[in-house]
């Protein structure tokens, strides 16, 4: 078995395991009826329909294991969708980042960051399965795909080099995958996504693999019923509640073949949302907060970290 | 009394020009109507999906889509007829399973060969006439198309129904209302006043 096998179904087990502790927490699924905010979803994108989406996050880690350093992240993502078919839908995701690093210095206190584009993701999903009903539907779709390094990787400033998590890209290629599965009524929604991402060396630098366990309920709150009034009846516009948990775990990195101990770790997300749905548009927004952090030595914590975004078809 | 070329000339115009007008009548046989069922819509975002992909299909005027109901209805653009099989491969186009459908038909009953009774649609631009197979009909319906097409000459009818789409076959449907054109159009006009 390669090492990377290891580290992978480690990490599985530890996903799987931490899905037993969530569900248990969280009672047996609703039974059932919009789209998470924090990950993607399985419903379908029309052929040749497009989506457009712009979001803005702001996130912060406080905590960093030398004194006196806040590292504070703004990522505007815009996401291009589009249907090729009714069963492939293909997507882009090129990041604007904005990355600020204060530290202590024996000059004094200095701010070290930079602003730019990120690394670009393109991915293909394809609908493996479905069941269709009047009002319902429940589907499976697993996803693949490649993150070029378009960002810059060796920023530097009056400093020298900008440490790794100031880059605006990591200067490898990576390969994200995945399969998520949805169920829709008129109601509610539930969306769950497991996905992996293999993170590859670039200039002696490997950020650790990435394993995610994504789960997401939205609820209908308005209109309280359908077709009883004008306003309700036709295409409606729908008010939803969301609670989005992710569950994150991230493999050391390694420098030169040489695990970085105070990296990587394992963090559970809970988000809470409102998105307001109508037939062109999505109007959301989500605070997601670290509920357990499990960072691997000295490693650092992340704060809240708070979405806006907007989607429109055409 | 007697005609001068001057007189005649306009008039034998204008009687030319009348004939023109009436042997390009606007098209009357239509598939004017289709309501069907749209399985896996359960969202707003979803329904614009729908109406892009319906809007692909030939003879499309309107849509109307009731998310509740999960229905699409399909209007007729003036003057057209929409092409009734295109209709379960766009709703598939958008990543929904077409369900029952039902159309409203205006068309002259044919009934040459007894065993097949065929509802003849004219087609609307390029589109050559459309042939829907009148399908599970009962004594009474029979009766009803037999009595149209004889006693009252070539009618035109409009009939709703089921409609069921076949692989190499035309689409048939099976009635639940037929009625001549005319008394259909009066009765409305009294619900209208």
């Amino acid at each position: 078995m390669t090492r990377r096998s290891v580290h992978f179904t480690g990490a599985l087990c530890r996903i799987l395991a931490w899905t037993a502790v969530l569900l248990l927490a969280a009672g047996a699924p609703p039974a059932a009826r919009a789209a998470p905010i924090t990950f993607n979803t399985a419903l379908a994108v029309a052929e040749g329909e497009g989506i457009f989406r712009i979001q803005a996050r702001s996130f912060t880690f406080d905590d960093l294991p030398a004194p006196g350093r806040d590292l504070r992240v703004r990522a505007v993502p815009l996401v291009g969708v589009y249907g090729l078919s009714a069963d492939w839908t293909l997507f882009a995701i090129a990041p604007w980042l904005d990355k600020e690093l204060e530290v202590e210095t024996p000059a004094g206190r200095r701010t070290r960051g930079g602003s730019g584009v990120g690394d670009t993701t393109l991915l293909a999903r394809w609908t493996a399965w479905r069941r269709d009903a009047p009002g319902k539907t429940l589907r499976v779709a697993p996803f693949a795909g490649l993150e070029l390094p378009t960002g810059d990787d060796d920023a530097t400033d009056a400093l020298g080099r900008l440490p790794q998590p100031l880059q605006l890209g990591s200067g490898s290629w990576d390969v994200p995958l995945g399969v998520i599965v949805t169920r829709q009524t008129l109601d509610r929604q539930v969306d769950g996504a497991l996905s992996y991402t293999i993170n590859t060396e670039a200039q002696g630098y490997q950020i650790g693999d990435t394993a995610r366990l994504d789960l997401s309920y939205q609820h209908r709150l308005l209109p309280r019923e359908l077709g009883r009034s004008d306003e309700a009846a036709g295409v409606p516009a729908f008010l939803y509640g969301v609670l989005d948990s992710n569950l994150v775990w991230r493999e050391r990195d390694e420098r030169a073949g040489v695990e970085r101990a105070n990296t990587g770790g394992t963090t559970w997300f809970l988000a809470p949302g409102l998105q307001w749905v109508h037939r062109r548009w999505v109007l959301e927004g989500a605070v997601q907060i670290p509920v357990v952090q499990d960072p691997n030595g000295a490693g650092r914590e992340a704060d809240l970290t708070t979405t806006l975004s907007f989607r429109m078809n055409f | 009394m007697s005609f001068s070329l001057q007189t005649s000339m306009p008039v034998a115009l204008l009687a030319t020009l009348a004939l023109a007008l009436a042997s390009v009548a606007p098209l009357a046989a239509a598939v004017e109507r289709v309501e069907i069922t749209v399985e896996g819509m359960a969202c707003p975002f979803c329904a614009y999906g729908i109406e892009k992909r319906l809007r692909t299909v030939d003879g499309v005027g309107s849509i109307d889509v009731d998310i509740e109901g999960g229905e699409a209805t399909i209007h007729a653009a003036e003057g057209a007829s929409i092409a009734l099989g295109e209709i379960p491969g766009a709703v598939r186009s958008a990543g929904f399973t077409p369900g029952a459908m039902e159309a409203t038909v205006r068309g002259r009953i044919d009934l040459a060969d007894p065993n097949r009774p065929l509802l003849r649609v004219s087609g609307s631009g390029q589109e050559r006439e459309q042939e829907l197979l009148l399908v599970n009909l009962s004594e009474e319906e029979r009766a009803r198309i037999e009595e149209l097409t004889t006693s009252e000459g070539d009618t035109e009818v409009r009939v709703r129904g089921a409609v069921h789409v076949h692989e190499n076959r035309p689409p048939g449907i099976e009635p639940v209302a037929i009625e001549p054109v005319e008394a259909a159009e009066q009765e409305a006009a009294e619900t209208e006043s």
